[in-house]
């Protein structure tokens, strides 16, 4: 009975020491799991670097889109990549860590065909973080629409785009910046962390 | 009898909308291309003079619609190119001059191209690469859908690439490696390397995080493992397209930067930088790292030569030669097969040239 007792004892210690070692190893492979997501209705500013140029605007309209937030980014002119963009970088500070996956999504719209947006996180240094380029964005041609309704009301599409970060920092940002003429209405924007890394991108 | 003519003309409309649109589809191959967004040709060019073919013959012309050409390859005394298109077209040529189209590669394609790309018809691939190894040909093609990463790159073997021999069968060899859309690369555009100790490399990529490389098995040509290392070996805003070339002891990486699939609107433009070893840092010709938006300038729009793409090298008979498909500025931005001598500089680095200065 007393060797029953020491038994239970110790399997109910060893448990608890497996249970707190899992949670500990968590953490430790996900360190942001404290945060569910970034919305970024608010906190924009033009980028302009080099002789790119463009306009950006918060809470903008667009008449196929009643949300408040809608940020409006105008592009008249790009340059090679490395030598000047023009976007929209946002203040919100991301806490980003190296060998981590981050999803974004988004919904948008484009005035003249489709065009590529590059998202990109970046440090206050400019170092970049993860970068992605997401291409055809508001191609609607042969783009399966969620719904017929949809598909039928309105030219807005819905995105989403993974970045996977080659550097840690607790105060990055978001930057998007069409590489392209374009007008581009995005709506929804949302960052996410991920919990889970992809197999076949190990 | 009114109505009659009504019915006449309603139907005579219809009917030449109907045939221009097919005619518009046949002549604009970035139909069947990923990239494809906007009218291939908005703005048409100038018309085709004399001096105009004269520069486009010496930019080495070919003649044949092709998009995203393979490398050339030669099996027995032919050589053989395979392209985007429904089932992956071919064509063979003796002298690099004169192309006749082959039979198409993928007759019967793999059922898991459906499977893994719902959203591809089944039978539409883009930008294959063939490599001859050991004894046998290995054929990769991609399968996507249009402006999305969800995509697979295949492989299929053949003993000759010669129809008329016996032995001539495609087998397909399956998944050599597939992205979702929670990834941020895209497996489109691969391009096999044989290395010189004999192990076999797949470089690839399309817009996302850029150009990625994996090893690859030579007996089956499929990935050394699933979980094998993917390096990343460039990074552009656009960037597409990779070939490795290996020459004089360097690795030289050849990307398209820029928009394809636009005719004469197309931005396309391909870009080398080199590697003392083939997993990079690749660097350009101002020392600038092909993954920190370097990658200096090989081959980019010429006058009527527009767009260039697809780089692939062949040697024979003691000649370099460099592929590469083209938007003709002359014939409303159809892209066509150019094959162009190509020279190594004394500095290592290729050269492009003229058709004339190889004679």
């Amino acid at each position: 009975m007393h060797h029953r007792k020491l038994w239970s004892i110790a399997l109910a210690l060893y448990a608890l020491y497996s249970c707190r070692s899992a949670i500990a190893q968590t953490k430790s492979d996900f360190p942001h799991a404290h945060w569910a997501g970034i919305n970024f209705p608010t906190g924009w500013s033009l980028l302009r670097e080099g002789e790119a140029a463009g306009t950006i605007e918060q809470d903008a309209k667009h008449p196929q889109r009643t949300s408040p937030h809608l940020l409006h980014i105008s592009v008249t002119k790009t340059a090679d990549s490395g030598k000047g963009r023009a976007g929209a970088t946002n203040s919100t500070p991301i806490d980003v860590y190296d060998d981590h996956w981050y999803d974004i999504s988004f919904s948008a719209v484009t005035e003249g065909g489709s065009i590529g947006l590059v998202f990109s996180l970046e440090t206050a240094e400019g170092k970049v973080l993860a970068r992605t380029t997401l291409p055809e964005i508001g191609h609607s041609e042969r783009d399966n629409p969620d719904t017929p309704a949809e598909a039928a009301a309105s030219p807005w599409r819905n995105y989403t785009v993974s970045l996977h970060a080659r550097g840690t920092d607790s105060h990055a940002h978001l930057v998007i910046t069409p590489i392209e003429p374009t007008s581009i209405w995005l709506d929804d924007l949302k960052l996410t962390p991920r919990t889970v890394t992809p197999s076949s991108a190990k | 009898m009114k109505f009659r003519w009504q019915l006449f003309a309603v139907g005579a409309v219809g009917f030449m909308t109907a045939y221009a649109a097919v005619v518009m589809f046949a002549q604009n191959p970035s139909d069947s291309n990923p990239s494809a967004s906007k009218p291939a040709v908005s703005n048409p060019a100038a018309p085709s003079t004399d001096e105009q073919q004269e520069m486009l013959r010496r930019d080495g012309n070919r003649g044949i619609r092709v998009h995203d050409p393979s490398t050339i390859v030669k099996c027995k005394d032919e050589f053989w190119v395979f392209a985007t298109g429904t089932n992956t077209p071919s064509f063979h040529s003796k002298d690099l001059e004169h192309w006749i189209r082959g039979p198409r590669a993928n007759a019967n394609p793999p059922a898991w191209v459906k499977q893994a790309i719902p959203r591809n018809r089944g039978n539409d691939f883009w930008a294959p690469d063939i490599i001859h190894v050991g004894d046998k040909y290995l054929l990769f093609f991609a399968a996507s859908s249009f402006g999305k990463n969800t995509s697979a790159i295949g492989v299929a073997t053949n003993p000759t690439l010669d129809p008329s021999d016996p032995a001539y069968h495609w087998t397909d060899g399956g998944i050599v490696v597939q992205s979702k859309e929670t990834d941020d690369f895209n497996a489109l555009d691969p391009a096999a390397f044989l290395d010189q100790d004999g192990k076999l490399w797949l470089s690839f990529g399309s817009f996302w995080s850029g150009i990625k490389l994996i090893e690859l098995d030579p007996a089956t040509g499929l990935r050394i493992s699933p979980d094998s290392p993917m390096v990343s070996l460039a990074h552009w805003d656009s960037i597409e397209a990779p070939y490795i070339y290996f020459h004089d002891g360097r690795y030289y990486l050849f990307v398209n930067q820029g928009l394809c699939c636009r005719g004469v609107n197309s931005t396309y433009r391909i870009c080398i930088g080199r590697a003392d070893k083939v997993t990079g840092p690749y660097l350009d010709k101002d020392g600038k790292d092909m993954l920190l938006t370097g990658g200096t300038i090989l081959l980019d729009r010429d006058g009527p030569f527009i767009g260039p793409g697809h780089a692939g090298i062949i040697e024979d008979q003691g000649k370099y030669w460099f592929s590469c498909h083209f938007y003709d500025g002359t014939d409303r931005g159809v892209s066509k097969l150019s094959v162009r001598p190509l020279t190594w500089g004394a500095d290592g680095w290729p050269v492009v040239g003229k058709l004339d200065e190889a004679q």
